[in-house]
């Protein structure tokens, strides 16, 4: 039972049992008021008579009797202090009910799953490798009809969808619609709840079925930042000819997470897309995107975009142009990358020496000694001594003839830079 | 004079009373707003492939710190736990604090440790570094030990810190086991939504009493054996699935547990780092933090995970809790009344108006007022005459509001991670519900009382805490 659910059975057994006390209350109503003048003066008197008066002399009488009379006998206060006390108490019990009902309804339903998983499992199997001309019997389109059931097989389905690729694929996408799962999936695209419509969209675009293409690219600018994501994810795996079509939209703002799992969707589409075109977009986390996809799939091709980025306005694209010349390890690139170095700030000249690092130029090496030199920044000098060793037997001639000359502090950051370990 | 006595007397049963309801009510809103911001986050969490970070080239750089006082016994697997974690890009950084056991002997001798020579930028100000140690091994290549002279946790952290260059730092007691996903878990909400800046994230930590534990994992959750850490069962699940939920909801957050999280480090060292000077460091970083961010107008988050994440031995015995709580105590007021200036302070949103008064009344003040109460009941025994129906109606209110809540606490467990496997341990947690108001809410109000007494004389230890670790190895610090 999802939590969901629980909240409203909670708020109707809530309704439920104050109905079933506000019966007796009503009921026991004449006998139970007092005279309206007597009780105005007990609230003048005292408004909260807690614990410091008797008032109420029960005598001998059976419990239930003395409950009676403290109950006719009381202000307001009192009844509604006892009505919340056998509020609590039905409330406890009912919540103890609720979580063995839990129990039980979770273990009828992992063995429903489980017996499902098997069946489906056999038969998806069956389906993709021993019959050509298949047809889905009508007794499993009938038995699909139950939840537990169809969300078994679809999960079946498409975790092995997601690790086959062609004539298997092709036949899983027939069982899906054959099966009358498309059904399903295009009713949740249009479901009330956003995560039952990002579930839609999401085994739509598993099962590379895009007649519902424009209704996804409306939430491309979703407020719901989960549903704009699964949206996103969809129209690149159902738009494998031009997957960043929709990336160029200056309404979205892409977020860390959201380029992660785009990464992972370009991935799965097969064919990299270029993405110089992205880089010019006026959209800056389309274009840090596109600067960090650059780097990763190595577009040599966009070096000469990416170089024109360094001088961009913004220093976070800055910051990616330099870390995407690094990758690529593009020695052309250094002269750029020296020219900037000196209005910087210390976040991306740290960057500026990773990169350079990593293209790993022996012309680097005054630039290196320089910065070792004149740098203030500690992280700044350590990475240019690192540079230095990097370039091998040249690099640590100079830094053996700077430490003869240097201060504790130089010849520390020169241990430092030469220990591997580190 | 007897008139005086009188309108003494009302005010302090209406005064009594009133703050009883808004404590009541208050409770009541949270659970609702944690139970929305439960539903939000699992429906969430169902769309979430965290297999996608764990291989990805774009995952952030981590670094997880660990200080270590006197560890000698439980190191090895801790640090063996820590390593194994599922994440692409961590380091593992234990700050030995100055340790008078064997603790540094055994992990340089286990992780083949050599000294470097490393060069740390001091940027926090901490107590000197006697060594910095890196393994030989490559199996081992992410971990770094540092020893330092001893300085307390805070110092510890602020060392860690200093270390780092990573965007994100983690703070863990190295007693703890971290669920392998953890870092998954925790790292995302700092990369999902660029609309404010996520500065620290906080997961639940679990109680690891009497829970089966192998190769620094947790093999088996059981119900600890201990009717002590059962009681700190039901409240941890209480504080961590109700409270801090709503709070997280909220963005009212004013404290990530200092057993686990993770921070943004940049704001961290902006903000000052970790004070020396109190023993609630965790919560007085995330009040720093949070003015910082308000103070320079920069929109921001302190997110709240409820998957359990971060497993804990908790004491199991009187002396070691009241140690424990004493000490929560000082360093709540520690915090509230250093950053006095936030109360009912409109400049700093829901931190002035609504985080800093809730933790000033029901966390600091409610056990205070609590024992006042007490106090004025006896008064009225031995003087007055009690209206003794009203007292028992008033009582059973009290008690059942507290086991409905509590018992509303297991629901949310079972209904969401239900980590207790076995039917037995869950009945068993419904029973606590039943007498943990009657035995362990007192204890929890004398052990405030006595932090509240040795805050106001000046103690400030941080008083000596015998756990056993997992597995009943019994570790002193």
């Amino acid at each position: 039972m999802k939590l969901s659910r629980f909240f409203f059975l909670f708020i109707f057994a809530f309704v439920v049992q104050s109905t079933v006390f506000a019966i007796p209350s009503i009921s026991e109503l004449p006998q139970a008021v007092i005279p309206r003048d007597t009780l105005v003066q007990a609230e003048k008197n005292s408004f909260l008579p807690i614990m410091s008066e008797t008032k109420h002399n029960s005598g001998n009488s059976s419990f239930y009797k003395i409950i009676l009379f403290y109950y006719n006998k009381s202000n307001i206060l009192f009844r509604i202090i006892l009505f919340l006390n056998l509020f609590f108490i039905s409330s406890a019990i009912i919540l103890v009910f609720m979580i063995f009902i839990k129990r039980v309804m979770s273990e009828y339903v992992i063995y429903r799953e489980k017996k499902c998983r098997d069946r489906y499992s056999t038969y998806i199997t069956r389906w993709i490798y021993e019959k050509d001309d298949n047809v889905v019997p009508e007794s499993l389109i009938k038995e699909l009809e139950s939840p537990i059931s169809r969300n078994v097989f679809t999960s079946e389905l498409l975790s092995l969808h997601d690790n086959l690729s062609g004539e298997s694929g092709e036949k899983l996408k027939e069982l899906f619609i054959q099966a009358g799962l498309i059904k399903y999936a295009i009713q949740k695209t249009r479901s009330f709840y956003w995560h039952v419509k990002a579930m839609g969209f999401r085994e739509l675009a598993l099962m590379k079925i895009n007649t519902e293409n424009p209704l996804i690219a409306k939430y491309l600018d979703a407020k719901n930042l989960a549903l704009r994501l699964e949206a996103l994810l969809a129209m690149i795996q159902l738009n494998p000819e031009d997957p960043l079509i929709y990336f160029d939209n200056p309404k979205i703002q892409y977020t860390e997470w959201g380029q992660i799992n785009a990464l992972i969707a370009l991935k799965k589409i097969g064919s990299v897309p270029d993405f110089g075109n992205l880089m010019q977009s006026s959209n800056k986390s389309a274009v840090i995107f596109a600067l960090k996809m650059a780097g990763i799939f190595k577009q040599f091709d966009t070096a000469e975009l990416v170089t024109q980025r360094l001088n961009d306005r913004d220093e976070e694209i800055r910051r990616e142009a330099i870390i995407t010349l690094g990758k690529m390890e593009l020695p052309d690139s250094n002269s750029n990358l020296i020219e900037i170095f000196p209005n910087e700030s210390t976040t991306n000249k740290v960057e500026i020496l990773r990169a350079m690092i990593l293209s790993g130029d022996n012309q680097n090496a005054a630039f290196f000694e320089k910065a070792l030199l004149h740098e203030t920044n500690l992280s700044i000098r350590i990475l240019s001594a690192k540079g230095l060793v990097k370039l091998g037997e040249e690099g640590l001639k100079m830094l053996d003839s700077i430490i003869s000359q240097s201060d504790t502090k130089l010849k520390l950051i020169i241990i430092h830079a030469k220990d591997k370990r580190i | 004079m007897y008139e005086l006595i009188r309108i003494l007397n009302s005010l302090i049963e209406n005064g009594i009373f009133f703050i009883a309801v808004i404590i009541f009510a208050t409770y009541i809103a949270m659970a609702v707003i944690s139970g929305f911001e439960m539903i939000s986050y699992l429906r969430k969490n169902s769309f979430v492939d965290y297999s996608a970070l764990l291989s990805s080239p774009l995952a952030p750089s981590i670094t997880i710190i660990a200080p270590a006082y006197n560890e000698g016994n439980t190191i090895i697997d801790n640090i063996r736990s820590l390593l194994s974690i599922h994440y692409t890009d961590f380091e593992v950084v234990i700050v030995n604090d100055g340790s008078t056991d064997d603790s540094l002997s055994k992990v340089i001798d286990f992780y083949q440790l050599e000294r470097v020579d490393y060069l740390i930028d001091t940027i926090i100000p901490t107590k000197p570094i006697r060594g910095i140690y890196k393994s030989s091994n490559m199996a081992y290549s992410k971990l770094t030990v540092i020893d330092k002279v001893n300085g307390g946790k805070a110092d510890s952290l602020n060392t860690g810190i200093n270390f780092t260059n990573n965007r994100y730092f983690a703070t863990i007691d190295v007693d703890c086991i971290l669920d392998e996903d953890a870092i998954l878990k925790m790292i995302k909400p700092f990369l999902e939504d660029n609309r404010y800046r996520v500065i620290a994230t906080g997961g639940v930590i679990r109680v690891a009493n009497s829970c089966k534990v192998k190769d620094g994992k947790i093999v088996e959750i059981n119900l600890p054996d201990s009717l002590l850490a059962r009681f700190q069962v039901l409240e941890y699940t209480r504080a961590f699935l109700m409270g801090r939920m709503a709070w997280s909801r909220l963005n009212g957050l004013l404290l990530i547990s200092g057993a686990f999280g993770i921070f943004d480090r940049e704001i961290v060292l902006k903000a000052g780092g970790y004070n020396i000077h109190t023993v609630g460091e965790d919560m007085e970083l995330i009040v720093r933090m949070r003015r910082y961010m308000i103070e320079n107008n920069l929109s921001y988050k302190v997110i709240y995970i409820p998957d359990p994440l971060c497993w804990t031995v908790v004491p199991e015995s009187l002396k070691i809790l009241s140690r424990q709580r004493n000490r929560w105590t000082r360093g709540t007021m520690e915090t509230l009344f250093n950053h006095i200036t936030l109360f009912f302070n409109p400049k700093y949103g829901n931190l002035g108006m609504v985080g800093h008064p809730y933790w000033f009344f029901f966390e600091w003040l409610a056990p205070l007022i609590e024992f006042l109460g007490i106090c004025y009941f006896l008064m009225v025994l031995v003087l007055g005459n009690p209206d003794w129906p009203f007292f028992y109606l008033l009582l059973g209110f009290t008690y059942l509001f507290a086991v409905v809540y509590s018992s509303l606490a297991v629901v949310f467990e079972e209904f969401t991670f239900a980590v207790y496997r076995r039917k037995r341990d869950v009945l068993r947690l419904i029973l606590i519900t039943l007498i943990e108001p009657l035995v362990f809410h007192p204890l929890t109000i004398w052990f405030s009382l006595k932090g509240n007494y040795h805050y106001l004389t000046g103690n400030s230890s941080w008083g000596k805490m015998d756990k056993k670790g997992f597995g009943g190895k019994k570790k002193n610090n």
